[in-house]
C-alpha cells in the first residue's frame, strides 16, 4: 500500500483570461520511508505537487490519497487535522515565527491541535520537553535553543524547520526547494541531516529541488516538465 | 502560548501596537474623565435639587389618567352621535408636570383625596418626611400703580423643616413668617423688581396685595412680607421668580379650600378693586408675569381692610378642614432607593385605586433635568464619533498589521493550525492591546481627575454658572465611568478586529509555501 498515491491529478488556475494548466494527468505513488525528490526546471509544477500533497491546494480533477485517505472528500477542519497528525512542512523561506525562540517554534506545532483527543496534548510534559531536546540536538543547535530566528544563519534556521517539521513525528515531510536560499555547503549539509533523519526515523521526505547534484542521493526521483511527468524512477531500480 | 505569541506580537509590532495603543488610550481616558464629570455634575444637580427643594420624590396627579377620567365622564353624558364624534379626539397623552408647572389651577388641579389617605402616607416606614404644596402665579401690587410677577409655593414652614429646605435659603431680609398672619417670602429678584416699581425699598413688614387668576375665578388677598430670599443653588432659573406663600393663603387665592365656592367668590370690595384695572392690565403685554403697568387702584388702600377681614374669616373657616394640595414633596427614609420606592408607592396608589403619581428630582426639575440629559447626550454622541474614528484607525492598523503577517499565519494554517486558533490569537493580541491601553488611560483619567478635584472647575459662563449651581465643579472618578470605559473600549477593539480577522481567516496555507 502507498503512503501517498497520485491518480491523474490535473490542476488548472486561472490567470486573467486564460487557463493555465499546471498538472496534466499526473500519477505516481510514494512508498512509506522514501526519499523523494521532485525536480524540474521553475514553473514545471513540483510546487503545486507539493501543495497536493501537503493538502493545503487541492486538484482540478483526478485523487490525491494519503494515508489511504481521499483529501478530496475531507471538510478544512478535517484537512487540516490531516496536516497536523500525518504532515511535516520545510519552507525555502524557512518561515519561523520570528518572536518564538528555537525552541518555542519546535515545540510550536505540538500546541496547536484543539480537539480533546488531540494526540500531543496528552504527551507528558517531560516526554514532550526530552523530545524536542532530542531534535535540537539532532539538528546541532544545543547552543542555540533560546535563539531567536533573527539571530540565527540561514543554515541555522533551516535546521530548526528540519526539527519544527518532526516534531509531531509525521509520516511525511514536504520541503519545498530547502536549499534554495543557502550556499552550496550549507544546502548539502541540509540535505544530509534530511537523510539521516529519514534514515533516523523511518519517515518520508518528498522535497523540491532543480539542483542535480541532490538527485544523487535521493532514492525516488521524479521528474516533472510542463505539468507532466517526464521520469519516474526508483535509484535501485536504475541501478 | 498563545498569550505569549500574543504579547511578543504586540511587542515586535511595537510602532503600530503604540499608535493603536496610544489611540485607545485617549479614548479611555476622555471618556473615563468626561463621563465622570458628567456624573459629579449629575450628583451635584441632584444634591442642588433633593435638598433644597424637590426632596427626593414628589407625588402628584396624573395628568394623563385624570384627562381621560375627565373625558370618559364627559363622554358619559353625551348623546350617541356626539360621543362617537368625541371619542375619536382622546385627550393628550403627555405629562408635562415638574414641581414648578403643570398643575392648572384650582380644586380641579388639587391631589385627589389626599386627606383620605394623608395620615396612612406620613406611616409608611420608608417615608421620613412629607411637605405638601401648591403651585401658582400671582401678580404683586400695592394698589398704587407698583407692580410685579411672582411663581409661589404655597407651604407649611413647619414641614419644610422636616425636610430641610429652609437651610438653604439665603435670607437678604426677614425670614420665613412665624405668626398665622397671610404672609409672604419674596424672592430677590421679585422683591427687587417690585422695590424697583414701587420707587422704594421693600421690607419686611410692608403688606402687598396678591391677585391669582384661577378656574374659579380671580382671588385677591393681602399678605405681609416676611422677608426677601434667594435659593443658595442657582441650579434651575425658575427659583429665580418664586416666592413662598404661608399656606392657607395660597389655598386660598388658588381655591383649593374645600369650600371653595366661598373662595372663588369675589366679595363687594374685591370686585371694586379688580373692575380698577382691566384684564390686560394685569396680564397683558410682552412680560405678562414680570411686567409693571402704569394701571393702578385709586380706592385700593381704603379698601384693604375690609379684604384683611373677609381673608380672616376665610381663614377661621378653614383652618381645621384638611385642605387641598397640588403636590407633596417626600423625603426618603435613610437608605431607600429612589426606584424602590417609586415602585412601592405605584403599588401603593394601585392598591387604593388613586391616580396619583410619582416624580424623582429630573421630573421635578423640568428642564434643567432634560437640559442635563441633553448634554450627556451630546457627550454620548462626541464619545461615539471618537469610538468611529478610533475603530476606523485601529482597524486600519490592524490591517496593515494582518497584512503584514499572511506568511507568519499561512504557516500556522500549513503546519495544522484550525482557524479557531487564528481567529482566538487575533482576539488575543486585540484584546491584550484593548485591556493594558485601558488600563493606562484610565491611569491618566485618574490622575486628570485629581487635578481638577484639587483645582476645581470653575464655570466658564452663565450658563455653565446655572449647570453648576453657582459652584466650582470638583469631580470625582466615577467607578461607572470606568467600566463603561472598559467595556466600550473591548467592544469598539473586538469591532475593529472584525475586518482583519476575516482577513487572517481567509489566508490559505499556500501562502507558506509562496513565502
Amino acid at each position: 500500500m502507498s503512503l501517498i498515491d497520485f491518480q491523474h491529478v490535473h490542476k488548472n488556475y486561472p490567470l486573467g483570461k486564460t487557463i493555465v494548466h499546471a498538472l496534466q494527468g499526473v500519477s505516481f505513488q510514494v512508498q512509506e520511508g522514501d526519499f523523494v525528490t521532485i525536480s524540474g526546471p521553475s514553473g514545471s509544477g513540483k510546487s503545486t505537487i507539493l501543495n497536493m500533497v501537503g493538502c493545503i491546494d487541492t486538484p482540478s480533477a483526478g485523487e490525491v490519497i494519503i494515508q489511504d485517505t481521499h483529501t478530496s472528500t475531507l471538510s478544512d477542519r478535517q484537512i487540516t487535522e490531516l496536516r497536523h497528525r500525518t504532515l511535516g512542512f520545510i519552507f525555502q523561506n524557512f518561515n519561523l515565527i520570528p518572536v518564538l525562540s528555537v525552541y518555542e517554534n519546535i515545540e510550536f506545532p505540538l500546541l496547536l491541535g484543539d480537539s480533546r483527543n488531540d494526540p500531543f496534548k496528552q504527551w507528558p510534559e517531560q516526554e514532550k520537553c526530552d523530545w524536542i531536546n532530542y531534535l535540537i540536538a539532532q539538528v546541532g543547535l544545543e547552543d542555540y535553543a533560546q535563539r531567536r530566528p533573527a539571530e540565527l544563519s540561514g543554515g541555522q534556521r533551516q535546521r530548526v524547520a528540519i526539527a519544527r517539521a518532526l516534531a509531531t513525528k509525521p509520516s511525511i515531510v514536504l520541503a519545498d526547494e530547502p536549499t534554495a536560499n543557502l550556499d552550496s555547503v550549507t544546502g548539502d549539509q541540509i540535505i544530509q541531516l534530511m537523510r539521516e533523519m529519514n534514515q533516523t526515523l523511518g519517515t518520508t521526505f518528498v522535497f523540491s529541488t532543480h539542483d542535480p547534484q541532490v538527485l544523487e542521493v535521493a532514492d525516488h526521483v521524479i521528474k516533472i516538465r510542463d505539468g507532466m511527468i517526464e521520469d519516474n524512477y526508483r535509484l535501485s531500480e536504475r541501478i | 502560548m498563545l498569550i505569549k505569541l500574543a504579547l511578543r506580537n504586540l511587542l515586535q509590532h511595537r510602532s503600530k501596537s503604540l499608535i493603536v495603543g496610544v489611540l485607545m488610550a485617549f479614548g479611555v481616558m476622555l471618556l473615563v474623565v468626561g463621563n465622570s464629570v458628567m456624573s459629579s455634575l449629575n450628583k451635584k444637580m441632584q444634591a442642588s435639587f433633593t435638598e433644597q427643594y424637590s426632596g427626593d420624590l414628589f407625588i402628584y396627579t396624573d395628568p394623563v389618567a385624570k384627562a381621560q377620567l375627565v373625558f370618559e365622564q364627559r363622554l358619559a353624558n353625551m348623546p350617541e352621535k356626539a360621543r362617537q364624534r368625541a371619542a375619536q379626539n382622546p385627550p393628550d397623552k403627555e405629562d408635562n408636570t415638574s414641581i414648578f408647572s403643570g398643575y392648572g389651577s384650582g380644586e380641579s388641579a388639587a391631589l385627589p383625596q389626599l386627606g383620605d389617605h394623608w395620615q396612612e402616607l406620613q406611616e409608611l416606614d420608608f417615608i421620613h418626611s412629607l411637605s405638601p404644596q401648591t403651585f401658582g402665579r400671582a401678580k404683586i401690587e400695592n394698589g398704587e400703580g407698583a407692580e410685579a410677577g411672582s411663581m409661589f409655593w404655597g407651604i407649611n414652614p413647619d414641614n419644610w423643616q422636616t425636610l430641610g429646605f429652609t437651610q438653604h435659603l439665603q435670607w437678604h431680609e426677614g425670614g420665613l413668617w412665624q405668626t398665622d398672619k397671610p404672609s409672604i417670602a419674596l424672592g430677590k429678584d421679585i422683591a427687587d423688581r417690585y422695590s424697583k416699581s414701587q420707587g422704594k425699598q421693600l421690607l419686611p413688614g410692608d403688606e402687598i396685595l396678591l391677585t391669582v387668576s384661577s378656574d374659579v375665578g380671580m382671588t385677591i388677598r393681602p399678605v405681609t412680607v416676611s422677608g426677601i430670599f434667594s435659593f443658595k443653588t442657582t441650579a434651575a432659573p425658575q427659583l429665580n421668580f418664586l416666592s413662598l406663600i404661608d399656606m392657607t393663603t395660597s389655598q386660598g387665592l388658588l381655591g383649593l379650600s374645600v369650600d371653595t365656592s366661598e373662595a372663588g367668590q369675589l366679595n363687594e370690595a374685591e370686585q371694586a378693586l379688580i373692575s380698577a384695572s382691566s384684564e390686560s392690565d394685569l396680564f397683558g403685554g410682552n412680560d405678562a408675569l414680570f411686567g409693571e403697568t402704569e394701571a393702578g387702584s385709586d380706592n385700593a388702600a381704603d379698601l384693604e381692610a375690609e379684604l384683611m377681614a373677609s381673608m380672616e374669616a376665610n381663614r377661621k373657616k378653614t383652618n381645621n378642614v384638611m385642605q387641598q394640595y397640588h403636590f407633596v414633596v417626600i423625603k426618603l427614609a435613610a437608605g431607600t432607593s429612589v426606584i424602590e420606592a417609586e415602585k412601592k408607592l405605584k403599588l401603593w396608589f394601585a392598591e387604593r385605586e388613586l391616580i396619583w403619581k410619582t416624580g424623582d428630582w429630573q421630573k421635578a426639575a423640568g428642564f434643567m433635568a432634560e437640559m442635563t440629559k441633553n448634554i450627556s447626550m451630546v457627550l454620548d454622541g462626541f464619545m461615539v464619533l471618537i469610538g468611529a474614528v478610533s475603530i476606523i484607525i485601529i482597524m486600519n492598523t490592524l490591517v496593515i498589521s494582518v497584512t503584514e503577517r499572511i506568511v507568519e499565519i499561512g504557516t500556522m494554517r500549513a503546519l495544522g493550525a484550525q482557524k479557531r486558533l487564528v481567529r482566538k490569537l487575533i482576539l488575543l493580541e486585540t484584546l491584550v492591546l484593548a485591556v493594558a491601553a485601558g488600563s493606562v488611560g484610565i491611569l491618566l483619567a485618574a490622575i486628570s481627575l485629581a487635578v481638577l478635584n484639587f483645582v476645581g472647575i470653575d464655570p466658564p459662563n452663565a450658563f455653565f454658572n446655572m449647570i453648576f449651581g453657582g459652584e466650582a465643579l470638583f469631580p470625582h472618578l466615577s467607578i461607572g465611568a470606568v467600566g463603561n470605559a472598559l467595556l466600550m473600549m473591548v467592544a469598539a477593539a473586538l469591532i475593529a478586529s472584525l475586518y482583519p480577522l476575516a482577513i487572517a481567516l481567509k489566508v490559505s496555507p499556500v501562502k507558506a509555501m509562496q513565502g
